[in-house]
């Protein structure tokens, strides 16, 4: 076998190693988040709780109330960290493919603002009965038309403007600021505590439908993702190559727009406004095994995950037994960064991005 | 195998491009000269879709428009003038993207993209991303990956190229050149590309085609139509004319 074939083999193992690495992480987080808490249980304890939990046996040698907190409290909410913050770091993966530019992130863009202005419009005006239905639906509502709203605004021949998604996305969040405020303004008591409370916004509020749909749409996404990571791929040479390639742009574009919509209506949904971590997983992960989504993808899924469940079982354990809200620990790791990669493009300078 | 009649590009009385009647055949090296902004790439813009047109474009005796995007993609693919790829994808990740409209088996599809890589010598730089590679270097990845789409072509293929030999070395562009003939003999694709160096389309290519002010002003072999006189007439320069002393060949300057 040639020197180029090795080379170019490198790179399947080095996705390997990251995914190793990363399975690895991942249980070890599982385990900490599983384990710490205001009231310590031994890792092989809850481990085996959890698996209790899932499968309905009973390996695990816990106290009932000990059992309690570990199926009820933590791991719910450990599961609902790991499928949103799988689900985030996917869409802001593939959003950054579909505007062929390394910022664009569902927060920064104002997805997220747009996807809370549904959220909090279904809270004020629709029954609380509803509330597991309506509430992601019109989340991915808000954040599809505002999607559509900046792409279409940010797209050039050439790839989308930087300067034209990040101002955007500063009329967006400002907007959806203010038209938020304003239902608060006008709701009554009940409603304004139920707004409060979610805009919070905080993997507490895990419950079985929540776990369900955010379960749901991830395989959806995961799969669709995946079928369409050759288009993607397509896509980052430009949107005529793309074309020129055979493939039918205008329909993929779309499915993608609405799929990311729908990732991120739904994390919105259920856990308020978690910024960042569809900006910095992809990124991450590109550095080292490059930017082919075949790879990227899954391999973001999983990064996102282990990164949402650390920052959470930080949320939980900083200040303890006060308990910050998880999207001030991603927002405090990744706002840097994005100064960092902004700093980085205007060495490059602007004119491409 | 391609055939225009009154093919027209933007406004009906001042049209960026004209077209009143164009055959051309299949295993063809087909040069496209003309000054700067005379509608050579508009010309290729129509063809393949992205600049809207009015009168007809047949490919095989069908319009272009009505073709089966996979089947137009597998017939006909496009080397733009510019092609810059944001994220670092490796260059043999960009030359497999030629596969996608192409049905084939992973091991099949291994071979395929090694195979017009190293026909289009960018083989050896398989590995390194497309953002690290020079302009030249570039080009030649995407020539491979273009070749690679009408490698399933049933129907003799049309190569659209704009400017694919701009960023290229000395050696390299008649290097490029020759293989795009062997193309077009040995496999009978046709090559429309926008050529700039007159001498190129004198010793490579099969017909050439002039394009001023969004007319065909000169149809036919190099040899016989790049005349002195007629290059003054079009671009308003005055070469200088040797004969290569063994082939016969006219050399313009």
């Amino acid at each position: 076998m040639s020197a180029i074939h090795r080379a170019l083999q490198a790179r399947q193992y080095q996705s390997l190693c990251l995914a190793l690495l990363l399975l690895a992480l991942l249980l070890a987080t599982a385990t900490s988040s599983l384990s710490i808490g205001a009231m310590p249980i031994s890792w092989q304890a809850s481990l085996l709780g959890s698996v209790d939990a899932l499968l309905g046996t009973h390996w695990a040698a816990l106290a009932e109330h000990e059992r309690m907190i570990v199926n009820h409290v933590r791991l719910p909410r450990l599961a609902l960290a790991l499928l949103v913050g799988a689900i985030l770091a996917q869409c802001g993966a593939v959003m950054q493919g579909l505007f062929r530019n390394p910022l664009a992130d569902p927060g920064i863009v104002g997805v997220s603002s747009g996807a809370a202005t549904g959220a909090v419009l279904a809270i004020a005006c629709l029954p609380a009965a509803w509330e597991w239905w309506s509430l992601p639906a019109s989340a991915f509502v808000g954040g599809f038309a505002v999607t559509m709203l900046v792409y279409a605004l940010a797209q050039r021949s050439e790839g989308t403007s930087l300067i034209l998604l990040l101002l955007a996305g500063v009329a967006i969040s400002a907007f959806a600021g203010a038209l938020m405020g304003f239902i608060s303004y006008f709701s009554d008591d009940q409603k304004l505590r139920a707004l409060s409370l979610w805009q919070m916004g905080s993997l507490t509020l895990a419950s079985n439908t929540s776990l369900l749909l955010c379960g749901a749409v991830l395989i959806l996404i995961t799969l669709c993702f995946r079928w369409r990571a050759q288009a993607l791929d397509a896509l980052l040479l430009g949107e005529s190559e793309a074309r020129h390639l055979g493939l039918a742009l205008e329909r993929i574009k779309l499915q993608l727009i609405a799929l990311t919509a729908l990732g991120v209506g739904v994390a919105v949904a259920f856990t308020g406004m978690i910024g960042f971590i569809g900006l910095v997983v992809p990124h991450l992960v590109r550095l080292i095994i490059g930017p082919a989504h075949v790879r990227l993808l899954p391999l973001s899924a999983l990064c996102g995950a282990v990164l949402l469940a650390g920052a959470d079982l930080l949320a939980r354990t900083l200040a303890q037994p006060a308990e910050l809200p998880v999207g001030v620990i991603t927002a405090l790791i990744g706002a840097p960064f994005f100064l960092v990669l902004l700093l980085h493009q205007r060495k490059r300078g602007f004119s491409h991005a | 195998m391609l055939s225009l009649s009154s093919l027209c590009v933007g406004d009906r009385d001042a049209p960026r491009l004209h077209i009143n009647n164009l055959q051309l055949d299949a295993g063809q090296l087909v040069a496209i000269l003309g000054p700067n902004g005379a509608g050579k790439s508009t010309l290729l813009k129509a063809l393949s879709g992205d600049v809207h047109f009015s009168g007809d474009a047949h490919l095989h005796g069908k319009p272009i428009q009505h073709w089966p995007r996979r089947e137009s993609a597998r017939h006909m693919a496009v080397l733009p003038q510019h092609s810059s790829v944001g994220f670092a994808l490796s260059a043999y990740e960009v030359a497999t993207l030629g596969l996608t409209p192409l049905s084939v088996s992973r091991l099949q599809a291994r071979t395929l993209v090694m195979e017009h890589m190293q026909a289009w010598h960018c083989w050896h730089l398989a590995p390194r991303p497309i953002t690290s590679l020079s302009g030249g270097e570039r080009q030649r990845v995407h020539l491979a990956r273009v070749c690679l789409q009408l490698s399933q072509a049933k129907r003799p293929p049309l190569l659209l190229l704009d400017e694919p030999t701009s960023a290229q070395d000395l050696h390299q562009q008649h290097k490029i050149l020759a293989t795009m003939r062997q193309l077009c003999h040995q496999q009978r694709f046709t090559v429309l590309a926008v050529l700039h160096d007159l001498n190129h389309a004198l010793a490579y290519a099969d017909r050439c085609l002039v394009i001023k002010q969004g007319e065909i002003v000169l149809d036919g072999p190099p040899q016989q139509s790049l005349m002195p006189s007629t290059v003054n007439d079009i671009w308003d320069y005055l070469p200088a004319t040797y004969h290569h002393a063994n082939s016969q060949r006219a050399l313009l300057f």
